[in-house]
């Protein structure tokens, strides 16, 4: 009876601990986003951070959709050349890169970079007390340090994954008119007679939300971070774990709400 | 009988079952240097938490320049604010920023004061806390503990506030360094009038910067009087705390 009582117990524990979380989270978001729009707005922070996401993770993001635009040629025409489909090559890169591939791994890749680097620095602030010594100056913390990120996350993603976008398309044509000798002018024929505007919207779209959760889990796990250096370290890993999966699962749900049948 | 600028009755505070302040009452008259000493854990940097609204009370109130800091605004909190100063124990200078930009800080985006004038007067409290204008461009990571502390210090006199909190402001320093900061704040406070109130558990910096003293002991205040009645006193908890002695009523948890 007593191991029955222990079981309840923990699971009742967990199921706090889990309301626990998402109201803090809920708080959390509420209060940034809120202080997105009410003055004052730290324009240099804001500009700042904008270089830190934006500029900063250009080679990241760059070299990540260069490479995956040029193997997916390599994949699509080995597998369209099975139903002498090389044609469809140029189409399907360009769909793949802008609907899919450059805003995920733009986005994953952004998370990896920027999600830890801003946890870390925001639970570094936290265990030192200079988020504790900001507000004693009069500065509400969400406003002069979670707004500015925020605003950058999802107003560079879109840049980021625009440009991934171009690089991505650019590697699969040089792959497929260099390696595999199809011809340059029937690829950009083919590329920009079927691909259309929603295709690259709804992948702009998708990172304008990813940047907003990369940002929001950096600043939320450095928020609320305690203990030290492990606690800073823990911020880090979980901002870049719940960032990822939480890319992955709304992308998901963008993909169904833009082109769900 | 002096209105005082702060006033705690019956606080509360707990962490889960723990409880860290239980029922405490401290009064501060405007002017006065008020120093809580204590062993570790026995609620100092909590009951300095509260004050500043870091931390919310469990229960009583709590009223600074007149005001129930539990039924005021965010706004009229932040005025309140506005008016304090705060030294923190490991200084929390904004390793972002260079010492100017430290100081004047709370001039800049508290009080919206002009950049220039602003650093015109975080270089003016850099030569009052005894660093040179060179060291203004410097960022907290290239100056040692004790010109850390200082900018610290400087930083929390910038806007000439009416209240000071001092947090731990020898913890960590060398004797010497520890006499300059405690004549430091003497100075300033007395310069600038201000109320302050410092939490500490070195008995040394207690008697120089306190007018009066007070003992915080599982969350109560067990004993206030003058700086010069600390060694006098017949408190058994008092003087087994000044003395460092490891029999008396005071026990050491040990977990």
């Amino acid at each position: 009876m007593s191991n029955l009582f222990k079981l309840l117990s923990l699971i009742g524990q967990f199921i706090i601990s889990l309301f626990v979380v998402v109201g803090r989270l809920a708080f959390f978001t509420y209060s940034s986003v809120l202080k997105i729009f009410l003055p004052p707005i730290y324009i240099k922070n804001i500009l700042l951070q904008m270089f830190n996401v934006g500029y900063l993770s250009l080679p990241v993001v760059g070299l990540t959709t260069l490479f995956t635009g040029m193997a997916l040629a390599l994949q699509i025409y080995e597998g369209a050349s099975r139903f002498n489909a090389e044609s469809t090559v140029a189409f399907v890169v360009a769909i793949g890169m802008v609907r899919e591939l450059a805003p995920v791994l733009g986005g994953l890749m952004v998370a990896g970079r920027v999600g830890a680097a801003m946890a870390a620095e925001i639970g570094t602030m936290r265990v030192t007390e200079q988020i504790d010594a900001l507000y004693t100056l009069s500065t509400d913390p969400f406003r002069y340090l979670m707004a500015p990120r925020l605003i950058a996350g999802i107003t560079m993603l879109p840049v980021l994954v625009l440009i991934g976008d171009i690089i991505g398309i650019s590697g699969g044509f040089f792959i497929s008119t260099n390696l595999l000798e199809l011809n340059k002018a029937t690829y950009i024929k083919n590329t920009t007679d079927f691909l259309q505007s929603i295709d690259v919207i709804s992948g702009l779209v998708k990172a304008a939300f990813f940047g907003f959760i990369v940002t929001l889990m950096g600043c939320y796990n450095g928020f609320y971070s305690k203990g030290g250096a492990q606690g800073v370290g823990s911020a880090a890993t979980n901002a870049v774990v719940s960032g990822s999966i939480l890319i992955l699962s709304a992308n998901l749900i963008i993909t169904r709400i833009f082109f769900g049948a | 009988m002096k209105n005082p600028i702060i006033k705690l009755s019956n606080v509360t505070k707990s962490f889960g079952q723990k409880i860290i302040l239980n029922n405490l009452d401290l009064q501060i008259n405007k002017g006065e240097s008020m120093v809580i000493i204590g062993g570790s854990g026995t609620g100092k940097s909590v009951t300095l938490k509260c004050l500043l609204g870091l931390l919310k009370i469990d229960s009583g109130n709590i009223t600074i320049f007149d005001r129930d800091l539990d039924k005021i605004s965010l706004n009229e909190k932040q005025e309140i604010l506005k008016k304090i100063g705060m030294l923190f124990q490991g200084s929390a200078l904004f390793d972002s920023l260079n010492v100017w930009q430290n100081i004047s800080f709370g001039l800049i985006k508290g009080k919206r004061m002009k950049q220039n004038l602003a650093k015109d007067i975080a270089i003016d409290k850099l030569i009052q806390v005894g660093l040179k204008p060179e060291i203004a461009n410097s960022y907290p990571s290239e100056l040692s503990g004790g010109m850390q502390k200082r900018v610290a210090l400087a930083r929390a006199v910038a806007t000439d506030p009416e209240i000071i909190f001092f947090d731990e402001p020898t913890t960590g320093l060398d004797p010497i360094m520890a006499n300059v900061i405690n004549d430091l704040i003497n100075n300033i406070v007395k310069k600038i009038g201000a109320t302050a109130l410092s939490i500490t558990h070195d008995i040394e910096s207690a008697k120089k910067i306190a007018d009066k003293i007070s003992m915080l002991h599982e969350g109560k205040i067990i004993w206030t009087g003058l700086s010069s009645d600390l060694e006098q006193t017949d408190n058994k908890y008092v003087k087994q705390f000044i003395y460092g002695k490891t029999k008396g009523p005071i026990e050491i948890k040990i977990r």
